[in-house]
């Protein structure tokens, strides 16, 4: 378990990381999302002990991160702008790395560079950005560690391989208990990956749940009444965080628990009803609004 | 770091895999190491041999010259020091340039390791992968070396030595180029600061010397800048004086010449050694203190980027006042000039001040931040100048106490001795330094008071433009008893305490040094082996006799008895040489030569020449004479009688040539040869200088040729009709 407690990180005047609190459980899928700038990279690299936080407490399994080789192994972290030693080759890297992470799985790290097309001997440098990326992270799975920390990892992915690393995670995590942290500044990349998110705005958690808690407690609805005053009955009560009608049809987005919705409307008697999934990005608007921030205006694309 | 179980040959694959990814500069550097020390012995000992057959050298000359070549690769004279020092500095930049990259600082910091080790491990690769190659090559170019028979125990000593003082040059250089990279959140930054560490010591040592130089009257420029801190400093003053060792002849002939080859630059070594664990100190220290972040700076720690800025101003700030003066100070002087000077000193800290802070933010409109630091220059920039000028620490009145005092010297020589032989040159000239141990120091310091206070007045004189003779200029040595040397320039006044000077120059520690022929087994070894080639001649009132047969032992050998017997200060300071000794041998390979004055007391020397059949009188009969030609230079005036300040120097001279026996006669009885430069004749008080006096003759050994005297006139011996002929 990762844990982070009231940390602090300041560059000169600039407050990255603004007493931050945060818990990570082991065996789930954490994201962090928020704008450039929030401090998403910055907290991911504290975690990863190499920076250190200028307040508060990092702990990896109750053992403090930085300078420590023995957590240190428990942990891969894949930046946003993967580096990798001077016109090496994959399979250079993976010895590079068999080195370093006494787990590193090479033959598995070649398997898995075959089924993604990627060529072992050639120089990583002659790579696009998207097949980097697919190293850096065939690499990070490969070293076997706990927690694997990625920063914008999906972004120059096209969707099959991104589907494909998520399959890969998804395997790990059931495999091994792989517990990814993903930092993205895009609701919609993490929303079918995550169990956890983390908002971040301006260095601090707006807000951190988890996804399944949040989908429980807010229902979207579409449906049709008769008469105004069937709808007046059905919404009696209901705390409605959106509402948008198109004819006679109303999509309405509220907070309440799925039986206690569907009994609400029973009381309308309406024409239509339906129980609509939502959304990543509707959840976090019609939450953050509480908390007074327009997430509209900073964290969707 | 962690390192997984694998197989010894898997670890050593990786690790050769990993220096040549991130130490790719030591393929380059193999390559060049490998053309300077294995082509390098090949060229340069084949060049020996070839030489040494077209010269028709002999074996054992030649297998000297082949050993030096060795020597002068990979022994301790060896230039190739310059690419350990290109090495150094590109491993420290290519094994620490993570530190100025986010996206290798995020690499390499997350792995699992510690700071401490990132840096062992730096270490450990920059240095196991330049001793190995350091040791390949050279190993190689040894075998190569022994193959054509140019190796012995000297050679080999030489060359293991070598071995220990490049490690420490790589120590020192890879660690002031690991400190600069710690400072610093740039490359280019990085690269400044590091010149500034390689240079400051050496440029703010030259820059002492040359403010002495200008301000206090008594500096000598002997003894070094007393610069400390600089291993390319030391490098290239080892190499100096090791090149110099190298032209003595016992030079790699033996294991204790090498040896003492060692012993000559150990304190530059040791000066280097020290410079590179302060600096690892410091690079221990501020790794300690980096953070990962740090490399969004250009300097990382501010009181670093202070002293930086302050230190770079003070030695820009002195630099352009040295320039300014240098330009200007054979056209401009007095106390306008250095007002000037002191402006343009001003002007160019608070400019550099600027200049610095712009570079530091890499932003041309930060240019007027930091004026603390600026104005902290300006002061110290200005204390030195005011130190300087009013003389505040006293340089130019120092006497060491005579309880701190081991021996002095006065480090005059005079009698032009040359020798060189099998490439090895010597001229002497530190003799006294070397040979002269004077310890009655309490006339020495009498001496010395009264020679810097006569030299203040003299350079006083000398920068208002006004050149007079005040006495005899010297430099004086001080051996302290705690090690250190001081050297001043003074000017011996010529009305000194004569019991004080005579204590001095009469006693055997100055004889032993002054004299060359007390130490000359050079010369006389010289002399012996080539007896074919000598020539000793004597030369006296313009003419000259010559002869083969004295040997340079025998002459040495009577002119010491003579120095012994007769030399004292009052006879130097009031008789002129009767003639000169002119020994030269002049051979295929080499040469050697001397002049010496013969004195009238001079009986053994005397005794020799006339021995040899050589020896002339010095007086010219007058029947031999043809002419004379007297140049009055201040006609109408009377330098006897009045000061110079009196005379009008630009009046025209006027010259009368005599060819009256009579008038011939009256002239000879009244001069004194000053053919021969004589260290202590009081020639101002014994010779009159308004006058010159070219006596043309016939020779006495050959009446078919005429010889050239040049006289002067004894003080208060000039013949009235001179003055009037010369009206």
């Amino acid at each position: 378990m990762i844990e982070l407690l009231e940390l602090y990180k300041s560059f000169d005047d600039i407050k990255a990381v603004n007493r931050v609190s945060l818990s990570i459980r082991d065996g789930e899928v954490f994201g962090l999302v928020g704008t450039n700038g929030a401090g998403k990279s910055t907290i991911l690299r504290i975690i990863s002990g190499i920076i250190k936080p200028d307040k508060g407490i990092v702990c990896v399994d109750n053992r403090p991160v930085y300078d420590n080789p023995d957590v240190k192994k428990d942990i891969f972290y894949i930046s946003d702008d993967q580096y990798f030693l001077p016109n090496s080759t994959p399979e250079e890297m993976a010895d590079y790395y068999e080195e370093i992470y006494d787990k590193f799985d090479k033959l598995r790290f070649f398997k898995l560079c075959g089924g993604f097309g990627l060529d072992i001997k050639r120089r990583i440098s002659s790579f696009s950005k998207g097949m980097k990326k697919q190293v850096s992270i065939l690499l990070g799975i490969c070293a076997g560690t706990k927690y694997l920390l990625c920063d914008e990892t999906f972004d120059g992915l096209d969707p099959v391989v991104r589907q494909g690393v998520k399959s890969l995670f998804a395997a790990e995590m059931a495999d091994r208990g792989l517990t990814p942290v993903i930092a993205s500044h895009n609701l919609r990349e993490l929303e079918d990956i995550c169990d956890h998110i983390g908002l971040l705005h301006q260095g601090g958690v707006i807000l951190s749940e988890d996804l399944s808690d949040m989908k429980l407690r807010m229902q979207k609805v579409q449906c049709v009444f008769a008469t105004d005053g069937d709808e007046e009955r059905a919404l009696e009560g209901l705390d409605i965080l959106l509402h948008e009608k198109r004819g006679r049809l109303h999509t309405i987005t509220m907070r309440g628990e799925r039986e206690e919705v569907e009994e609400a409307f029973k009381r309308g008697n309406p024409v239509f009803f339906e129980v609509l999934p939502l959304s990543l990005e509707e959840i976090f608007i019609s939450e953050t609004e509480v908390v007074g921030y327009d997430i509209r205006k900073f964290i969707l694309e | 770091m962690t390192y997984a179980n694998l197989s010894l040959s898997n670890r050593i694959s990786n690790h050769k895999k990993y220096i040549t990814r991130t130490l790719w500069s030591s393929i380059l550097g193999f390559l060049v190491m490998a053309i300077y020390y294995i082509l390098g012995t090949i060229l340069y000992v084949s060049r020996a041999i070839n030489y040494g057959k077209v010269n028709h050298q002999t074996t054992e000359y030649m297998r000297h010259e082949m050993h030096n070549a060795v020597t002068r690769i990979m022994g301790l004279d060896q230039v190739g020091w310059l690419i350990i020092v290109a090495i150094a500095v590109a491993f420290a930049f290519q094994g620490f340039a993570y530190l100025f990259d986010t996206k290798k600082i995020d690499f390499y910091l997350s792995q699992p390791t510690t700071r401490a080790e990132r840096i062992r491990k730096n270490y450990f690769n920059a240095f196991s992968t330049f001793i190995i190659m350091y040791f390949i090559v050279n190993v190689i170019a040894l075998l190569i070396a022994a193959c054509m028979g140019a190796v012995n125990g000297a050679v080999l000593l030489s060359v293991a030595l070598e071995f220990v003082r490049v490690i420490i040059l790589f120590f020192t250089v890879y660690n002031i180029s690991v400190l600069a990279i710690m400072l610093c959140g740039n490359m280019l930054i990085a690269l400044i600061v590091l010149s500034f560490f390689a240079a400051i010591s050496g440029i703010f040592g030259y820059e002492l010397a040359a403010y002495k130089s200008i301000f206090f009257a008594t500096f000598a420029s002997r003894g070094g800048f007393g610069i400390i801190g600089s291993p390319i400093y030391d490098r290239l003053m080892s190499l100096r004086i090791l090149y110099t060792y190298s032209q003595e002849s016992i030079y790699n002939t033996t294991v204790a010449s090498v040896w003492e080859g060692l012993s000559r630059v150990f304190s530059y070594e040791l000066d280097t050694l020290i410079t590179g664990i302060i600096a690892f100190v410091f690079v221990l220290v501020f790794s300690r203190f980096r953070k990962a972040e740090d490399n969004s700076k250009t300097v990382i720690y501010r009181p670093f980027r202070w002293l930086l800025k302050i230190v770079s101003c003070i030695v820009i700030g002195l630099g352009c006042g040295f320039i300014f003066y240098s330009m200007n100070e054979y056209v401009w002087t007095g106390t306008k000039f250095f007002v000037f000077m002191f402006i343009i000193m001003v002007l160019a800290t608070i400019l550099s001040g600027c200049i610095i802070e712009a570079i530091l933010d890499g932003n041309i409109r930060s240019f007027i931040n930091g004026k603390a630091q600026t104005v902290m220059a300006l002061a110290i920039v200005s204390l030195i100048f005011v130190i300087f000028s009013g003389d505040l620490v006293g340089y130019d009145s120092y006497i060491p106490d005579a309880s701190k005092v081991e021996s002095c010297a006065l480090l005059s020589t005079g009698y032009g001795y040359r020798i060189y032989r099998e490439n090895s040159y010597k001229d002497f000239e530190d003799s006294p330094e070397e040979y002269m141990y004077i310890t009655d120091i309490d006339n020495f310091n009498k001496l010395v008071k009264a020679g810097m206070a006569n030299q203040k007045k003299w350079k006083k004189l000398d920068s208002e433009g006004n050149y007079q003779d005040l006495g005899w200029q010297d430099t004086v040595l001080y051996r302290l008893k705690n090690g250190k040397k001081v050297y001043r320039t003074i000017m011996i006044p010529y009305d000194i305490d004569e019991n004080v000077i005579s204590a001095i120059i009469d006693s055997k520690e100055y004889r032993e040094g002054y004299f060359e022929v007390y130490h000359d087994d050079m010369m006389r070894d010289y002399d012996n082996r080539n007896p074919k080639t000598r020539s000793v001649s004597y030369i006296s009132a313009g003419d000259r006799l010559s002869s083969s047969d004295i040997t340079y032992a025998e002459l040495s050998d009577a002119y010491r008895k003579d120095v012994e017997a007769s030399f004292t200060f009052e006879m130097a300071s009031t008789t002129s040489p009767i003639g000169q000794i002119e020994y030269d041998n002049n051979t295929y390979n080499g040469y050697s030569s001397c002049t010496l004055n013969v004195y009238e007391c001079y009986t053994n020397t005397i005794a020799l020449l006339k021995k040899y059949d050589i020896y002339m009188d010095s007086e010219l009969a007058v029947e031999m004479i043809d002419s004379i030609e007297v140049t009055n230079y201040y006609p109408g005036y009377d330098v006897e009688k009045q000061s110079m300040e009196e005379i009008d120097t630009n009046v025209d001279s006027k010259s009368f040539v005599y060819t009256d026996k009579d008038q011939i006669r009256d002239i000879m009885e009244n001069v004194i040869n000053n053919d021969y430069y004589s260290r202590w004749y009081r020639s101002k008080e014994l010779q009159n200088t308004q006058f010159s006096i070219v006596v043309n003759a016939r020779s006495y050994i050959s009446t078919a040729h005429s010889i050239t005297g040049y006289y002067s006139f004894e003080m208060g011996k000039v013949p009235d009709f001179v003055y009037t002929d010369t009206q």
